[in-house]
C-alpha cells in the first residue's frame, strides 16, 4: 500500500469543496423574475427611508446619535445609508462580481439600519421612539439583501490591463482616498455614527473588491512597486498634518506603529518561518525595559544616560540575544510543544520584572522617562516640543509618529527582503515539511533559531521607542493578553504580509481607542471578529500571494499563479 | 559479476544494525554502493527498506555500524561537538549536512512543499550548495543577485531534465501525481548529490509513467550519479539495476546481479512462493499483497 500523504489529503478536500461551489453556482444560475422588482423597491425604499425622521417627534438624539432625528433630512448614518442604496445601483448592470458586491452592500446598510434601529429602541424607550424612517431603513436593506441573493453568480471583476497612467492613478486613488477616508472617520464625533461609517466604508471596500478593485491595486502594486510604495509613504506623512495640531489621534497613531512594527517582526516567525510564538510581547519588553534604564528616567535604578540613536540598537541587540538564548534549547520542539514553551517564556519575563526589584522596581515601574533628545550633531531635534512645519502645527506625538515611519519602513524593508531570497525560502520550506526541508540540505535547527532571533530584534527595536511614546514601563503592560493581541493582528492583516500586519495592528490598537462606549465589549468583538475571519477569509484581509492560493481553488478565480499574480492559463 | 568491490566506492554501510526496542528493524547490513552504478534494493512490506534509507541519511540514527560516503564518515566515524551541543548521537551526521556531504533522497510519500511552487522546490534544494545570509539578502549586492540568477538557472535545467513541462510558478500540490514524483527527484538533483536515493519513485504510476522514470534514472546515471532505488515493481527493477540487494526482516538475504537474485531459491521463499519469473510484467507489486 502506497501512502498518500499531506498532499492527496488536500486534493481530495479541495475537490469536494469545488463540487459544493459547483452545485450552489448551478442553482444560481436559474433566473428569478422578481429579481428586478425587488432591487427597484429595495433601492426605492432605502433612499426614501435615509431622507425620512428615524424617531418620533419629541424624542431627543441630537447630542449622541448626530444631528436631530426627528426630522427630515440626509446626514449622519443616513448618509451613508443613502449612499450604500445608491451603490446598489450597480445591480441593474450584468457586471462580473455584482452578486459579491450587491450581498456586501446590501449587508452594510442592513447593519447600519438594525443597529440604529436598536440605538432607538434602547435609547428612546421602546417601539413608540422609533419613527418611520427607521422601519423603512430596516424594510428596504432586507430587499436589497435578497434581491442580492436572487443575482446570478459571477465570477470577481478583473480589469482590462491598464496603461501605466491608469495603473498609477488606481494607487494614488485607492490610497488617497483610504486617507481621506481615515481622516473623515476619526474626524466622527459621535461613537454611533462613527461605527455606521465604519461599516458602510467596510461595505464599500468589500464592493468595490469584489468589482476587481483590488486586484487591479494589486495588479498596479506590482507592476510599480517603488511608486506604490511612495504613495503610501507620502500618505502616511501627509496624516498628521490632516490632525490640526490635534494630538489625540497622533498619541495613539504612535503607539499603533510601534505595535505594527512589532506585529511585522512576529510575522517574520509565524508567518514565514511557521513558528507559534505566544510570548513575544516578552521580547517587545526587554528592549522597552533596555530603553527606560538607559534614558536616566525620573524613577530610574541605573543612572545613566545613553543617547536614543545608541538604544534602540542596544535594545534590539538584548532582546536578539535573549531571543536566540531562548530558541537554542527550546526550538528543537514543533508546533504545540514550542507554543507552550513560549507561553511560559512572556510569563517568566513579566514574573522576573515584577519581583526583580532592584533593577526593574517590580510593579510600580519606571516612570518619567524623557522624550528622546537627538545629540547636537543631529541636529539636537527634540521629540518632546511640537514644531510648525508648513503653517501646521504638528504636536509632539507627531515625532513620534515619524520616527515609527522610519523604524516600519526599516522593518518592511528587512521582511520584505528576507522573504523574497535563500533564507525566505528555507524559513517557508520549514513551515511546509520540516523533515523533508532538512532531507534537503537545510539546518532547520539554525534557520528557525535566525527567525526566532530576527524577531526578537525587531520587537526590542520597537520597544525601545514604544516607552518613550508611553513615558513610562510596567511589567503588566506585557501579559499574555498584549501577545495575542499582537498575533491576531498578524493573522487578521493577513499572515506573511507586512501591510496586513500594519492594517491588523491599526485595526486593533486604533479602534478600540475610537469605540471607547464599547470597551467591555472589546474582547468578544475581536474573538467575534477572528472567528468570522477564520471562516469566510481564512488568508487574512490583505493575503500574501501564497496564502491566497493556499485557501483558494485556482479556479476559484480570484488570483492565478504566484509567480504573475494574474490568472494565467497553462 | 558484481562491480562494486573493484571501483570506488560511493557508499559503504558495514554492519548496519538499527533496533527500535525489542524489535530489530534493520540487523547487520553490510551494503555498497560503486561510482555511476545503480543499485536495487527490493524485500517485502516492513523488511526494513526505509529504515535503512532512513539510517542512510541521518533520519535514524542506526544502534550500531559504519557507514562511510568516499570515505567520509556519515555514522560510526564522527564526534562532532555540534552533534553533542544539539544532544544528538554523536556519531552521526545530521540530516542536512549528510545532504551536504552529497546523499539526496526522495521520500515513499511525496513530501514535496505543497505551498511553494514548481520553482521555488527546486530552489530550496540549492540552499546547501549557497551560502547567501541575512545581511547578503538585506543589503541586496551584487553577489546576492548573481548567486540568485545561478540557482534559478540551475533550477530551470533541472526541471528541464526531469521533463517537468508545467508552469514553474504553480503550487506543486496543484501538480498531477507523476509530475510531483519528477519534482520530487528534481528537488533532490537540484542539492548536487553523488549519491541519489530514491524510495519507490514509481508507486502509484501507470506503465508509460514507469517507463519513463526507469529512463530519467539512467539518464541521471550518464550524468555521473550512483543511484540506489527501493521499489516493489520487478520489472522495473531487473530491467535497470545493475545489482539488486534483497532486505527480508531485517537482514540482507542475497545480492547480485538481477539475474543471479531472479534465479535464488530463497528470494522466491521470501516472497512467499509467488514466482518471479524472468520478463514477465505480471508479477510486480501484487507479490506484496501475498507476502503478508
Amino acid at each position: 500500500m502506497t501512502t498518500i500523504g499531506a498532499t492527496g489529503d488536500i486534493r481530495e478536500r479541495r475537490t469536494l469543496r469545488s463540487y459544493v461551489a459547483q452545485g450552489r453556482a448551478a442553482v444560481r444560475r436559474t433566473a428569478t423574475p422578481y429579481r428586478m422588482p425587488l432591487l427597484a423597491g429595495g433601492i426605492g425604499v432605502t433612499v426614501v427611508a435615509s431622507v425620512l425622521p428615524w424617531a418620533k417627534r419629541g424624542v431627543n438624539f441630537t447630542t449622541d446619535l448626530a444631528g436631530d432625528l426627528s426630522a427630515a433630512g440626509i446626514g449622519g448614518h443616513r448618509l451613508y445609508l443613502l449612499i450604500l442604496a445608491l451603490l446598489c445601483l450597480i445591480g441593474f448592470t450584468k457586471v462580473d462580481g455584482a452578486r459579491r458586491a450587491l450581498l456586501g452592500l446590501s449587508i452594510g446598510a442592513l447593519v447600519i439600519s438594525a443597529y440604529m434601529f436598536y440605538e432607538l429602541l434602547s435609547a428612546g424607550g421602546g417601539l413608540g421612539a422609533v419613527g418611520v424612517g427607521a422601519w423603512l431603513g430596516v424594510v428596504g436593506s432586507l430587499l436589497l439583501l435578497v434581491a442580492a441573493d436572487t443575482t446570478r453568480e459571477s465570477p470577481r471583476l478583473v480589469w482590462p490591463a491598464l496603461p501605466m497612467v491608469g495603473d498609477l492613478a488606481v494607487i494614488v486613488v485607492a490610497v488617497g482616498g483610504l486617507l481621506a477616508l481615515l481622516v473623515i472617520g476619526l474626524g466622527i464625533e459621535a461613537e454611533s455614527q462613527f461605527l455606521s461609517f465604519a461599516v458602510a466604508v467596510g461595505a464599500a471596500i468589500a464592493a468595490a473588491s469584489s468589482l476587481g478593485a483590488s486586484l487591479a491595486l494589486r495588479t498596479a502594486f506590482d507592476r510599480y512597486r517603488l511608486f506604490g510604495y511612495f504613495i503610501c509613504l507620502a500618505a502616511a506623512i501627509a496624516f498628521p498634518f490632516t490632525q490640526d495640531g490635534d494630538a489625540t489621534w497622533m498619541a495613539v497613531f504612535a503607539r499603533v506603529g510601534v505595535f505594527a512594527a512589532a506585529a511585522i517582526g512576529l510575522n517574520v516567525v509565524v508567518g514565514l518561518a511557521g513558528l507559534l510564538d505566544l510570548g513575544y510581547i516578552a521580547f517587545f519588553g526587554i528592549g522597552g525595559y533596555v530603553a527606560a534604564l538607559l534614558s536616566d528616567a525620573i524613577f530610574t535604578t541605573v543612572h545613566v544616560h545613553v543617547p536614543f540613536i545608541l538604544v534602540i540598537p542596544l535594545g534590539a541587540m538584548a532582546a536578539g540575544a535573549i531571543g536566540v538564548a531562548f530558541g537554542a534549547p527550546t526550538l528543537r520542539l514543533r508546533g504545540d510543544y514550542l507554543a507552550i514553551v513560549t507561553l511560559g517564556f512572556g510569563e517568566i519575563f513579566r514574573i522576573v520584572a515584577i519581583n526583580y526589584t532592584g533593577l526593574t522596581r517590580g510593579p510600580n515601574g519606571i516612570a518619567g522617562i524623557p522624550d528622546i533628545k537627538l545629540p547636537p550633531w543631529l541636529g539636537g531635534f527634540d521629540f518632546g516640543s511640537p514644531h510648525t512645519l508648513f503653517g501646521v502645527l504638528l504636536p509632539f506625538q507627531s515625532n513620534y509618529y515619524f520616527l515609527d515611519i522610519v523604524l516600519i519602513a526599516v522593518v518592511m524593508l528587512v521582511f520584505a527582503r528576507l522573504n523574497d531570497s535563500r533564507i525566505g525560502r528555507g524559513w517557508i520550506a520549514i513551515r511546509e515539511d520540516e523533515l523533508a526541508a532538512r532531507a534537503m540540505g537545510i539546518n532547520t535547527v539554525a534557520l528557525k533559531l535566525l527567525a526566532f532571533g530576527i524577531g526578537a530584534t525587531l520587537a526590542g527595536g520597537a520597544g525601545t521607542i514604544n516607552v518613550h511614546i508611553g513615558e513610562a514601563i510596567e511589567p503588566n503592560a506585557y501579559q499574555f493578553f498584549a501577545s495575542a493581541l499582537l498575533l491576531s493582528a498578524v493573522v487578521l492583516g493577513g499572515m506573511g504580509t507586512v501591510t496586513g500586519a500594519v492594517l491588523g495592528a491599526a485595526l486593533l490598537i486604533g479602534l478600540p481607542e475610537k469605540l471607547r462606549s464599547f470597551q467591555e465589549w472589546r474582547l468578544f468583538i475581536f474573538g467575534l471578529a477572528l472567528v468570522l475571519l477564520m471562516r469566510f477569509r481564512p488568508e487574512g484581509l490583505i493575503a500574501s500571494r501564497r496564502r491566497k492560493l493556499e485557501f483558494h481553488d485556482p479556479d476559484e478565480g480570484a488570483a492565478g499563479s504566484l509567480g504573475t499574480g494574474l490568472e494565467e492559463p497553462t | 559479476m558484481t562491480t562494486a568491490t573493484e571501483t570506488q566506492l560511493v557508499l559503504s554501510a558495514r554492519a548496519v544494525t538499527k533496533r527500535f526496542g525489542g524489535l530489530v528493524a534493520v540487523n547487520n547490513v553490510d551494503f555498497t554502493v560503486g561510482e555511476n552504478e545503480i543499485v536495487g534494493l527490493i524485500g517485502p512490506n516492513g523488511a526494513g527498506k526505509t529504515t535503512f534509507f532512513n539510517c542512510l541519511t541521518g533520519m535514524v540514527i542506526p544502534t550500531s555500524g559504519l557507514i562511510t560516503y568516499r570515505d567520509k564518515p556519515i555514522f560510526g566515524g564522527t564526534t562532532h561537538w555540534r552533534a553533542r551541543l544539539m544532544n544528538r548521537d554523536a556519531r552521526s551526521l545530521t540530516p542536512n549536512l549528510i545532504t551536504k556531504v552529497g546523499i539526496a533522497r526522495t521520500f515513499q510519500n511525496i513530501r514535496l512543499f505543497p505551498n511553494m511552487t514548481v520553482l521555488e522546490n527546486v530552489l530550496v534544494g540549492r540552499h546547501c550548495r549557497t551560502r547567501e545570509g541575512v545581511f547578503s539578502a538585506i543589503g541586496r549586492g551584487p553577489n546576492f543577485h548573481r548567486t540568485e540568477r545561478e540557482i534559478r538557472e540551475r533550477a530551470r535545467e533541472l526541471l528541464a531534465f526531469v521533463n517537468l513541462k508545467r508552469d514553474y510558478n504553480e503550487l506543486a500540490r496543484n501538480l498531477a501525481y507523476g509530475d510531483q514524483r519528477r519534482l520530487e527527484i528534481a528537488r533532490a538533483l537540484a542539492t548536487d548529490p553523488g549519491l541519489l536515493l530514491l524510495d519507490e519513485p514509481t508507486a502509484g504510476m501507470n506503465p508509460n509513467e514507469t517507463h519513463a522514470t526507469m529512463e530519467l534514472v539512467r539518464r541521471i546515471r550518464e550524468t555521473g550519479l550512483a543511484v540506489v532505488v527501493i521499489e516493489h515493481d520487478m520489472k522495473f527493477i531487473f530491467n535497470l539495476c545493475d545489482r539488486v540487494a534483497v532486505l527480508v526482516q531485517g537482514q540482507l538475504l542475497v545480492e547480485g546481479t538481477p539475474a543471479e537474485v531472479q534465479a535464488d531459491p530463497r528470494v522466491i521463499e521470501a516472497y512467499l512462493g509467488a514466482a518471479v519469473e524472468d520478463g514477465t510484467g505480471d508479477d510486480g507489486a501484487g507479490d506484496d499483497g501475498t507476502g503478508e
